[in-house]
């Protein structure tokens, strides 16, 4: 079977908003509780390639120095003698990170989980 | 009551505007580094008013800028390469994860540095156009709600109402905060980290900026007995800016501690910095992470040709000290309301470690769907249990029923204002699907579930056919009878799904391919037919030529492509284009040329359109195929070879989109799909927004394949002249292991619709030499509950745990297969999550 995708070009009408693609920063963070204890989950197949997003035209941007929503303790799930190895994706400015050295450190000195 | 004013609901967040390019979150990075410098700095205590002032004012007091002006005269030497910074005083907290973030970041420490130097005409410029940038906001948002703020005061929104408007334009008219308490110096100088972005010194912070934003109110109000009325509004506000300066002070002052290894642990804390594309970046990392180089053939940023090369001696094989390629908390902002969220779990949930206090954390702010609550249901494309146990991850909330996290009180919020819902802010945790922990993390490679093909392919083909449901006609034209307001809402919901192209979906099958033991080929071949058969998706048939050659590069196998039937088609055809090649390979790039002219006398109305996609396409007599994965940047091509010998080196344009090169295009396509379409046009097009701009075809250029002034057909996708490797091209099909299988995989029942998952079958064997004995003999067998996911197989008095990748259950309908001569036990289980009303 070998088939060409044929079909009239596609008119519709009116105009769409979109979102955008956004703030596009990675920081790593990394927070040695204790010893580290890691594990890494490899896999055999090797992913190569670009990106899977539509290409979107460089149009007006905006600058985005404060986050817009309230600080996350980013290690609120992890037992306390894990070490933290956090990937923030998007993450704007440093917020969630002082605030989880905060609550670790306000967590240690109460010297049990709360 | 509410105040009777005129207003208008403002959703102040980044949701809706035009694409930044990486750029823009390049000067955010620059402003984190040198938070963390200052606060590593010896003394940094007694600095932390000042530290504030830098990072929340964007008008500065006299002490304040000088303070900044200094870290940045110590920092920008110390960034001049990757060797100065790490020899510097501030590597062990802030460390680059390749060269270009060092260098971009100096960039920004360069212009802040620069303005010291500056004289007084321009000191004058410089602070008019910021004061007009200011007073631009306060324009546009005049007579608003801002309700941006009442987030932070969780459940005590009502309280915050008038006070947040009241702090919001008090912010934006003296660029600074007040406590109160605080003795006010002028601030009459521009910070200049708000000044600088990709848009060079032009005014371009978010309209919706507030310091307050990022701290928790809610403990301050409940204590202060502040009532919703306009009387107590400065007195509000004077608590909520001091909750937020005494919390920004204890979370630097335990940032001190640490950095200065002063707290009771002593350990390090490292962060590493990295401006990228964040797939491209996910995606190296997992590169990395299985044993691949650290030049990885990911590209930085799209409209940009570098990939990413993360630095060796952190990344590489070798490296000395190791940074992590894999995380057991993974944070990802609001990135699904502008990727999708199949496209970022994709490429975060194989950095995800394989246990059960790993993390992935997503945020929504677009509302899509129905409504806001079921937002997340049409973002997974599917029924929660079929996705979940497809990719790997699930909600905890969905399974535990329960959240710490409340959002009612935004929903109240809206309820009352009866304001349209726009928005709503959901944040999920997605766990790892069990049990694959119970074992060792090798466990995770194993495929541990399986289906039968049919009901895969049809399950797959229902989420095709979602992921892509703007492409549904029958969809557009229910939103032409909704009423204006409505329908406008409904356009920007419905394009909240607009991330994904065929590319996704194949990416998002190789993903499942990992976790899910079937015949592929069979599935593969049945879902081809499904898509070929489909009415619904208008443009369906137009990117099936790009479905099958993404399906092809992401290693599924297609009969019909073999290179023996492609051959026979060359020979047959024998298409000008191939006539220079000895050999064609299945799959070539092809790069278009888009001279700028053509371009530009479009520019200001893709401009005017907030966001427009583009996408190539091929066309010959009736036949039109599109191509939405398609690669670009702004540059020239330099050609040298013939046939399958032929390259072609990118040379960039430094100036990007406000230069004068031509755009360069390019896209994988199928050979076949080119034999075909020989004697036809490449085209760059946009598929659907600008109709009225661009007439019938929605065509931006098109040349004849043939013409090479324009056009060129390539067996390796164009290389960068500064390039050490391109492993970018050609794209070539990834390696699949489809080891036999070793173990029994949990068997996936699906309903009648193949949307729900009907039943979970575990299949286990009777191995022991004393237990099988009674077994053969006929003994009792029985199944009682032990957790959520677990059932206890009873064989007599021998027991089995048995886990199950959802919860289960077990104790009323399990059914058990006992199979006495062949030794082993089906225990068939019904999922306990259903869902009611989906």
């Amino acid at each position: 079977m070998l088939t060409l995708g044929v079909s009239s070009p596609t008119q519709e009408k009116g105009t769409l908003t979109l979102p955008c693609v956004p703030a596009q920063v990675a920081v790593l963070l990394t927070i040695y509780r204790q010893l580290a204890t890691r594990f890494f989950w490899r896999s055999s197949s090797i992913k190569k390639l670009k990106m899977s997003h539509v290409l979107y035209w460089p149009g007006r941007t905006f600058f985005y120095p404060l986050g817009n929503t309230s600080a996350v303790r980013l290690t609120e799930n992890l037992p306390p003698e894990n070490n933290a190895d956090v990937l923030l994706l998007g993450c704007g400015d440093a917020r969630h990170i002082l605030y989880t050295v905060y609550a670790d450190a306000t967590r240690s000195a109460a010297g049990k989980p709360v | 009551m509410l105040p009777a004013v005129t207003w208008k609901l403002q959703f102040l967040v980044r949701a809706i505007q035009a694409m930044p390019l990486i750029t823009n979150s390049i000067p955010s990075l620059a402003r984190n580094a040198l938070l963390f410098t200052l606060l590593s700095d010896d003394g940094a205590e007694n600095r932390l008013s000042s530290i504030w002032n830098i990072f929340y004012h964007m008008m500065l007091d006299k002490d304040s800028l000088s303070l900044l002006i200094e870290q940045c005269r110590k920092l920008v030497p110390l960034a001049q390469d990757m060797q100065t910074w790490k020899l510097g005083p501030y590597a062990h907290i802030v460390t680059m994860c390749d060269n270009a973030t060092l260098f971009d970041i100096q960039r920004f420490w360069k212009l802040w540095l620069g303005t010291a130097d500056f004289n007084v005409q321009q000191t004058k410029r410089f602070t008019e156009n910021f004061q007009d940038g200011l007073k631009g906001v306060r324009a546009r948002n005049k007579d608003c709600f801002i309700m941006t703020s009442m987030r932070s005061a969780g459940p005590l929104a009502p309280v915050t109402l008038i006070a947040a408007t009241d702090q919001f334009e008090s912010f934006w008219t003296s660029g600074v905060t007040d406590d109160g308490i605080q003795a006010a110096k002028p601030a009459i100088n521009v910070n200049p980290t708000f000044a600088f972005s990709a848009s060079g010194d032009k005014f371009a912070v978010h309209y919706a900026t507030d310091p307050i934003l990022g701290f928790h109110l809610a403990e301050t109000l409940a204590s202060s007995g502040c009532a919703l009325s306009d009387d107590e509004s400065a007195a509000i506000v004077f608590k909520m800016v001091q909750a937020a300066r005494h919390q920004f002070n204890a979370w630097c002052k335990a940032v001190i501690r640490r950095t200065q290894h002063k707290s009771a642990s002593s350990a390090p804390f490292v962060v590493r910095m990295y401006a990228g594309e964040a797939l491209a970046f996910c995606q190296a990392l997992h590169a990395i992470g299985i044993g691949l180089q650290p030049h990885t053939p990911s590209f930085v940023v799209p409209w940009k040709r570098s990939v990413v090369q993360l630095d060796k001696t952190a990344y590489g094989s070798h490296a000395s000290s190791p940074a992590p390629t894999s995380f057991n908390v993974i944070e990802t902002s609001n990135l699904l309301d502008h990727l999708g969220l199949h496209n970022l779990l994709i490429v975060t949930v194989p950095l995800l470690r394989n246990s059960p206090s790993s993390t992935l954390y997503t945020e929504a702010l677009l509302t899509l769907g129905e409504s806001a609550a079921k937002g997340i249901l049409t973002r997974m494309c599917g029924d929660p249990s079929t996705i979940s146990l497809l990719l790997g991850v699930i909600p905890s909330g969905y399974v535990s029923r329960f959240t710490t996290r409340s959002n009612m009180s935004e929903t109240f919020m809206h309820d009352i204002l009866n304001g349209p819902k726009a928005q709503h802010h959901e944040r999920l945790a997605w766990k790892p699907v069990g049990p694959e922990w119970h074992g060792t993390a090798e466990l995770s490679r194993k495929k541990s579930i399986r289906f039968a093909p049919e009901q895969l392919a049809k399950t797959l083909f229902g989420i095709y056919l979602q992921m892509f449901s703007d492409e549904n006609i029958s969809k557009r034209l229910d939103m032409t009878h909704l009423p204006e307001g409505e329908m406008f809402l409904n356009k920007i919901q419905s394009s909240g799904l607009l991330h994904y192209t065929r590319r996704s979906f194949a990416l998002f099958l190789a993903h499942i391919q990992e976790r899910v033991w079937c015949d592929w080929d069979k599935v593969i071949n049945i879902l081809e037919g499904l898509v070929l058969g489909d009415q619904t998706l208008i443009t369906g048939s137009n990117f099936y030529q790009e479905l099958v050659c993404q399906l092809h590069l992401a290693g599924f196998i297609l009969p019909w492509l073999s290179p023996t039937n492609m051959q026979e088609l060359r020979a047959q055809e024998d298409p000008p284009i191939f006539r220079d090649w000895s050999m064609v390979p299945q799959v070539v790039t092809v790069a278009l040329v888009v001279p700028r002219h053509f371009i530009t006398k479009l520019q200001s109305e893709l401009a005017g359109v907030r966001t427009t996609i583009l996408q190539c396409e091929i066309r010959v007599a009736f036949g039109h195929d599109a191509f939405a994965c398609t690669s670009a940047s702004f540059g020239e091509l330099e050609i040298s070879g013939r046939g399958e010998n032929k390259t072609a080196v990118f040379m960039e344009d430094s100036a990007g989109a406000h230069g004068t090169s031509p755009v360069v295009l390019s896209f994988p396509v199928l050979a076949t799909t080119l034999i075909r379409a020989s004697g036809g046009t490449v085209g760059l097009a946009v598929p659907s927004t600008m109709s009225s701009i661009l007439g019938m075809e929605m065509s931006l250029f098109k040349a004849p394949l043939t013409d090479e002034r324009y056009v060129h057909v390539l067996a390796k996708a164009p290389t960068t002249s500064n390039a050490a490797t391109d492993a970018a091209t050609p794209p070539a099909p990834l390696e699949r292991s489809d080891d036999a299988i070793e173990h029994h995989p949990i068997h996936v029942e699906m309903d009648a619709s193949n949307t729900q998952v009907l039943s979970l079958t575990a299949h286990v064997n009777i191995t022991d030499a004393e237990e099988q004995g009674p077994f053969v003999r006929g003994c009792a067998v029985r199944t009682t509950q032990l957790s959520a996911n677990q059932a206890i197989l009873y064989v007599e008095k021998y027991q089995h745990t048995v886990s199950f990748p959802l919860p289960v259950d077990a104790l009323l309908n399990a059914k058990v297969r006992v199979a006495r001569k062949s030794k082993y036990v089906e225990v068939s289980v019904r999922t306990s999550l259903i869902m009611p009303g989906f």
